[in-house]
């Protein structure tokens, strides 16, 4: 036992000197960008957190050579998680990735700071319909980065049929996922019960916990974010998902096994934002990374690979986006449907009725 | 049992000479109990507070010490965590967790029975390590593999495969529901289970089975009688050491469990890391611990009636000394214990004897019976060990066939392919990697860095303070004892929650009074692992501290050694096997420890088992299986070549 | 005739060997017993011998590979221990340490239906036998080696067995209380007139209690006898070597009459004894063995005395003298022309008078008569 002992020890000492190098990442080849590094950022390191398969593959590892800098990327749970983070204190973020909903939320309790846009000059890129939202009207704290839908991916043969309306996924005789995402959920409740889908009415919010336990019952599991991975896996029949994740996993199988609707009662569309938390350690060299993603060609990169409508008109006039998220239908709606898709507000006021509400509907939702 | 602490205790209790003399000892466990104090104990009892107080706007907490205002928000948290909802999830989980426990049992007695009778002492080591050998890699990997082969449609390999012997026509519904995660936790804990019971019937004295037959009993009696009774200090130590995590699961329940399996860690996590209600968790915490102490105390009265046995073996020390922090409870009501425990066995007793009577009267018929179970006996000792290694071993090979698949899926075979290894490999000599290489890399990295350190650390302040209860006598001992052992007994996740709700609170403190800004990185997480396997790593040196003979060290300083040489050349050595079992033992955990990590890791200080559960829910890639498949070789390479080795010097002497 | 309680007939064990070149191992090696009701029989044999296997084959606790085992005129081959009406008093006693004294003695009633108060009063009285009805409510490991023992003992025979099973039941005691032990279980074994097989290695605890004595060696039988018989008459080299202390002296044999013979030692001198093979022809190698308690010394007076036919004397050297309270133990030197052979000779100290007085190096003759020396085979 010790001789054993002994050896997976110096193994492991052997390992963690030998192991961890820094990888020197070289510059794509492809799509290479005109955008230009300022001055003074060289050897810095910039830390960014955001959500796994939320960013291009090569778009830190280009910014890392265009600026000499290292980043650190790291991954978040959710809107929720990054939040209570922050209020534990900021454990050294510089740029973050946040939902719309959040927002005001996090300004309240004073999480983010100003961005400068002194260093943003591609902030011109962004299309108006992207700025001075409800969320930020000045956009003070924000810039949008991505945007997208969340509707129904489904199996299109468990399900038999195209689906148009949330009572189809109710009613549905198989396996459901919901996303942990609290305000959406709850706001396809109260959409469905006829009130506001931000309302600021405790009872409205309790009432529709009560219809979506009622009509949960299918309901398998309520994950943050995997919802695609379930139903690629074949585990469930219908997932309520981004709609950049299920792009993703259409792409991947190369098949029609998969649809994505936005059901005509209503949805959510929702816009990503860059953000630097307070505190940030490099603030400047956030603003900087913040610009890098607003180039026409790093943000088209972005889009191409993990299927989510871009913020940047720029892209879109360059025709740097590739054809097949235009015309998929589900990266880009076609005016009809954007119609009834709403927003999440936020409503710092009501957080306590949505969290109740949320760790019932957890609880008792697919009992 | 403990012979040092069984032999003071035939002293007289105070003795104010000696404790001067000794009393220097008491230092060696100061750090120890500073450790455990500040970061065990005070934590749990900031969540104890928080747990009276009100939830303010925002997720934050308002501290009001008014008794009225803790009247009422102990009112309204506890209220709250006890009824319905919650009190639902609590229910489920304590089902899941006794299930979990008796399968283990059931399944991992007749196994660890049939490991410590093979004659042949290296096919018995060939067998432990087998039940070993999967738990070397990571915990969340492996319990992804069985999502894989769970999966409710007939990609699910195991729906696949009796579909495909047409043994079932329609695909069962086993993921996500209570059957998955049990079956997701019996996997995880069964080597909890085996493993101290191994080493109760290895030490067993097979004499007394004779002795016992000799008298008449058949083969059952013989067991049932004689070898589970002395053998049950095992079975209590792994119980305990199954029930306790298995309460308190947190990623066997998110990821096999879905909504019909979620259990009360996920409720706990949500509060802390999801919506973010810090008192309603806390109060959840709280209750979680109230139960998991019932479970101890009956655990412990139980352990009190078996406390009589001889054995001093190592493996029965975790359940007397889980039992000693609870047992100060028992103790209280121990002759109702005892009582009942008497009338327990008078009871089997009378019925073992109506039942004697009504089939025992024909001896032809008896001796059949007889026959029969000598006969059988083997077979099923022999089926059960198969079916137990075909459950541990499938998931690893299913791991490691995926590792080497040609697509970007860990569930649907494409073709070989060793594109995940070469992906590593350059990632790892820096030429070219991607996000997720970059990130899986550096979590490696983390994960050593805080595993070599909380290892060392933890092995020698647990040494020290071992030494200072095994050899010295100091005023607050047993409290002491008491605390060192307390942390075995929590769930994990609420010393998790504990400690990033302490650090947080010290990171407050230093910012607003101090103006020192601190954040949560590698120094967390080092101390919060530390802190947890410090228990552990003592009370395996306290085991071989029992067990060594005293005299050796009286010899020692006959021959004029001082303490200082006594301690280097006779007690050290002599301790070392249990320091290095201990220290493995502190590696392993700290390697594959989520939750704490979870609540502790700071910027991209992600352990290696944090990363792969966020890889695991989303965008799961056969790159981690190839790094689990890297690290299941290298340990087993390692542990055959140990065994060949053993094998030489063996044949040599 | 009386009645045979336990009947061996040929009875081989075999282990497997260790390594496939080695072929199976015999520790019992064709053994035939027949062993009396009411009997006390003592296996006897240096360790490894192969008694333990053959009781724990009586017991049930090992296979036979050959041969077969009669309990009673019974077959018991595939019975198992717990269908067998014998039981053992285990070496090491094997005391259920979870149990009490009580529970242990109680142990193997239950087992077969006895109520519970019944055999709680018969286990009383089984410790009452054993003098220890005080003891019961004690754990095994509060008591004595001593007490243990009877413990094992009483929890043994409040079966009442056919055969009880002693392996090696005294081995862990000090001398003084195995011989009070001795005694004891002699007395017990009269008073129960149950039959007792009682492996041990010690000869004097054979020699005492036993009815009979099977010696073995090497997985054999080699001599089957009462004590005096075994001790007096032993067949081999083996059997007198190892039961008390005997003298060995080589030499051929040189003329013989009926069961008796001539000696001719390699100095010449010629030494009388019994012969056991009446074929023996002359001329064969041979050994005597001779007990030193049968010797006596004389002292020499210069020359050669006479002694009568049917008596030895052969002039030897005294080297050594050491008084052991009931004896004094002389080693004398025989044969003067180089091949010096050692005897001991023992000779019990009722009176130490001038004559028996002897003092190292003076030359003595040692005497013995004819009918106590045999001829063995090697």
């Amino acid at each position: 036992m010790r001789k054993i002992a002994v050896l997976v020890f110096s193994v492991f000492i052997i390992v963690a000197i030998v192991a961890p190098v820094t990888p020197h990442p070289t510059l794509a080849q492809e799509g290479a960008t005109t955008w230009t590094c300022p001055e003074g950022y060289a050897g810095q390191t910039l830390s960014v957190y955001g959500w796994a398969t939320y960013i291009g593959s090569n778009t830190i590892p280009d910014f890392e050579k265009l600026c000499d800098v290292t980043v650190l990327y790291d991954v978040t749970d959710g809107n929720e998680n990054t939040l209570t983070r922050l209020r534990e204190g900021n454990p050294g973020w510089d740029v973050i990735i946040i939902t719309d909903y959040i927002v005001q939320t996090m300004v309240e309790q004073d999480l983010l700071e100003p961005i400068n846009y002194d260093l943003i000059p591609n902030w011109a890129n962004i299309g108006d319909t992207f700025k001075g939202r409800s969320y930020d009207p000045e956009n003070t704290y924000t810039v949008p980065y991505q945007w997208g839908t969340t509707g129904v991916g489904y199996n299109v043969d468990a399900v038999g049929e195209e689906i148009t309306s949330w009572e189809q996924v109710w009613d549905h005789d198989g396996p459901v996922s919901w996303p942990e995402d609290p305000r959406y959920m709850i706001g396809v409740g109260l959409q469905m019960l006829g009130y506001d889908p931000n309302t600021t009415n405790e009872d409205e919010i309790a009432e529709a916990a009560e219809y979506l336990v009622e009509h949960g019952s299918n309901v398998v599991a309520i994950t943050p974010d995997d919802g695609q991975v379930l139903l690629a896996g074949g585990n469930v029949d219908i997932a309520l998902e981004y709609s950049g994740d299920i792009v993703q996993i259409i792409q991947d199988c190369e098949c029609d096994d998969f649809g994505y609707a936005l059901p005509e009662e209503g949805a959510n569309l929702f816009i990503d934002n860059l953000a630097i938390p307070t505190d940030a350690p490099n603030a400047d060299l956030a603003n900087v990374f913040i610009d890098y993603i607003l180039d026409p060609q790093v943000g088209a990169d972005i889009s191409n690979e993990i299927g989510y409508g871009s913020p940047n008109q720029a892209s879109l006039d360059l025709n740097l986006i590739d054809e097949e998220y235009l015309n998929n239908g589900i990266t880009y709606p076609d005016e009809a449907t954007m119609e009834h898709l709403w927003t999440v507000d936020a409503n710092p006021d009501q957080e306590e009725a949505y969290i109740d509400a949320w760790d019932q509907i957890t609880i008792f939702v697919g009992q | 049992m403990d012979t040092s602490v069984a032999s003071s205790d035939h002293r007289p209790r105070f003795q104010f000479g000696r404790l001067k003399l000794k009393a220097h000892g008491g230092f060696l466990a100061l750090p120890a109990t500073v450790w455990l104090f500040l970061f065990f104990l005070l934590p749990l009892l900031i969540v104890f507070a928080i747990s009276f107080m009100e939830r303010g706007r925002g997720g934050t907490v308002i501290y009001d010490w008014s008794p009225s205002a803790l009247r009422s928000n102990f009112d309204t948290n506890y209220t709250y965590v006890t009824t319905e909802g919650y009190w639902l999830i609590f229910k489920r989980s304590l089902n899941i967790a006794f299930t979990t426990t008796a399968w283990c049992l059931v399944l991992g007695y007749p196994l660890a029975f049939f490991i410590s009778t093979r004659r042949n002492q290296w096919v018995q080591k060939f067998s432990l390590f087998l039940v070993i050998l999967p738990f070397w890699t990571n915990f969340v990997i492996r319990t992804y593999a069985w999502r894989v082969l769970l999966g409710n449609n007939d990609d699910g390999l195991l729906n696949h495969l009796l579909l495909q012997l047409g043994l079932i026509q329609e695909p069962l519904k086993l993921m996500f529901t209570t059957k998955a995660v049990t079956i997701g936790m019996v996997y995880g804990y069964l080597p909890f289970m085996v493993l101290p019971i191994y080493a109760a019937v290895e030490r067993f004295d097979f004499k007394l089975v004779e002795a016992a037959q000799d008298l008449g009993g058949n083969d059952w009696t013989a067991f049932w009688r004689v070898i589970f009774p002395l053998t049950l200090p095992g079975v209590i130590a792994g119980s305990i050491l199954v029930f306790i995590p298995a309460i308190g699961t947190y990623i066997t329940a998110e990821m096999l469990g879905g909504t019909k399996g979620m259990m009360i860690g996920s409720l706990i996590y949500r509060n802390f890391r999801g919506t973010g209600d810090w008192t309603r968790g806390a109060a959840t915490s709280m209750v979680l611990m109230a139960v998991v102490a019932v479970a101890l105390f009956i655990y412990a009265l139980v352990a009190q009636r078996t406390e009589n046995t001889p054995s001093k073996a190592a493996s029965h020390r975790s359940a007397d000394v889980i039992s000693r922090a609870y047992g100060l409870l028992a103790a209280m009501i121990a002759p109702i214990g005892g009582t009942i425990s008497r009338r327990l066995i008078l009871l089997s007793d009378d019925i073992y004897q109506r039942r004697r009577r009504t089939f025992g009267l024909n001896p032809n018929l008896r001796m059949k019976r007889d026959l029969l179970i000598r006969k059988t006996a083997p077979i099923l000792l022999w089926a059960n060990a198969i079916f137990c290694y075909i459950f541990l071993w499938v998931p690893i090979i299913v791991l490691l066939v995926f590792s080497f698949n040609n697509a970007n899926s860990t569930a649907v075979w494409r073709g070989f392919s060793t594109e995940w290894y070469s992906k590593l490999f350059r990632g790892g000599i820096a030429v070219d990697a991607d996000l997720t290489t970059d990130l899986l890399l550096q979590s490696i990295k983390v994960s050593l860095i805080v595993g070599v350190a909380a290892t060392l650390i933890s092995t020698i302040v647990a040494v020290m303070v071992s030494l200072s209860m095994a050899r010295s006598r100091f005023i607050g001992k047993r409290p002491l004892e008491g605390l060192l052992y307390l942390p075995v007994g929590i769930p994990e996740i609420t010393q998790g929650i504990s400690l990033l709700v302490f650090f947080n609170i010290v990171f407050e403190y230093a910012a607003k009074h101090l103006g020192i800004t601190l954040r949560s990185g590698y120094l967390t997480l080092i101390l919060a692992h530390v802190s947890f396997c410090i228990p552990f790593v003592a009370i395996v040196v306290r085991a071989r501290l029992a067990n060594m003979n005293p005299h050796y060290e009286e010899a020692a300083r006959d021959l004029g050694a001082n303490e200082w040489n006594t301690f280097r050349r006779v007690t050290f050595p002599l301790m070392l096997p249990g320091v290095v079992a201990g220290a493995l033992l502190a590696f392993t955990l700290s390697l594959d420890d989520f939750i704490i990590s979870e609540f502790t890791k700071g910027l991209n200080t992600s352990t290696l088992t944090v990363v792969v559960y966020s890889m695991a829910r989303r965008s799961v890639t056969p790159e981690i299986n190839a790094i689990s498949a890297m690290m299941i070789v290298v340990s087993t390479l390692l542990v055959g070549l140990s065994l060949v080795l053993q094998g030489r010097s063996a044949g040599k002497a | 005739m009386t009645a045979i309680d336990v009947e061996l007939k040929h009875v081989v064990k075999e282990f497997a060997g260790r390594r496939k070149e080695n072929a199976a191992v015999k520790a019992v090696d064709d053994v035939s017993l027949q062993i009396n009701k009411g009997e006390f029989f003592a296996l006897l044999g240096p360790s490894g011998c192969g008694k333990t296997t053959t009781l724990r084959m009586i017991a049930g606790f090992e296979d036979v590979s050959r041969g077969e085992i009669l309990i009673r005129g019974k077959q018991v081959q595939g019975v198992p221990p717990f269908h067998r009406p014998v039981n053992t008093v285990f070496q090491d006693y094997a005391l259920f340490p979870h149990m009490s004294v009580l529970q242990n003695v109680m142990f193997g009633l239950q087992m077969e239906g006895v109520t519970r108060t019944e055999a709680k009063q018969r286990a009383i009285e089984a410790l009452e036998l054993v003098q220890l009805p005080h003891t019961a409510d004690r754990k095994p490991r509060e008591l004595s080696g001593g007490q243990q023992q009877r413990i094992a003992l009483a929890r043994a025979l409040v079966k009442r067995p056919t055969v009880l099973l002693l392996d090696e039941p005294l081995g862990a005691l000090d001398l003084k209380l195995r011989k009070a032990m001795q005694f004891e279980l002699k007395e017990m074994q009269l008073k129960l007139g149950i039959t007792f097989i009682y492996v041990t290695h010690d000869q004097e605890e054979a020699l005492t209690m036993a009815d009979r004595i099977a010696v073995m060696n090497l997985g054999k039988v080699l001599q089957v006898g009462t004590p005096e018989d075994i001790y007096e008459r032993p067949h081999t080299r083996f059997v007198a070597d190892f039961i008390g202390e005997t003298n060995f002296i080589k030499g051929r044999l040189c003329d013989r009459a009926g069961t008796r013979g001539q000696i001719e030692l390699p100095s010449g001198d010629k030494v009388g004894a019994v012969l056991d093979d009446p074929a023996m022809p002359v001329g064969s190698e041979v050994t005597v063995a001779i007990r030193p308690e049968k010797l006596t010394l004389k002292h020499s007076s210069g020359t050669n005395p006479a002694h009568d036919s049917g008596t030895t004397l052969i002039p030897c050297k005294l080297q050594q003298s050491v008084y052991i309270g009931t004896d004094t133990r002389h080693v004398v030197n025989f044969g003067y022309n180089g091949s010096s052979a050692q005897l001991v000779v023992r000779t019990q100290n009722f009176r130490r008078t001038e004559d028996l007085s002897f003092s190292s190096g003076e030359d003595v003759y040692v005497y013995w008569v004819d009918e106590n020396a045999r001829v063995l085979v090697d």
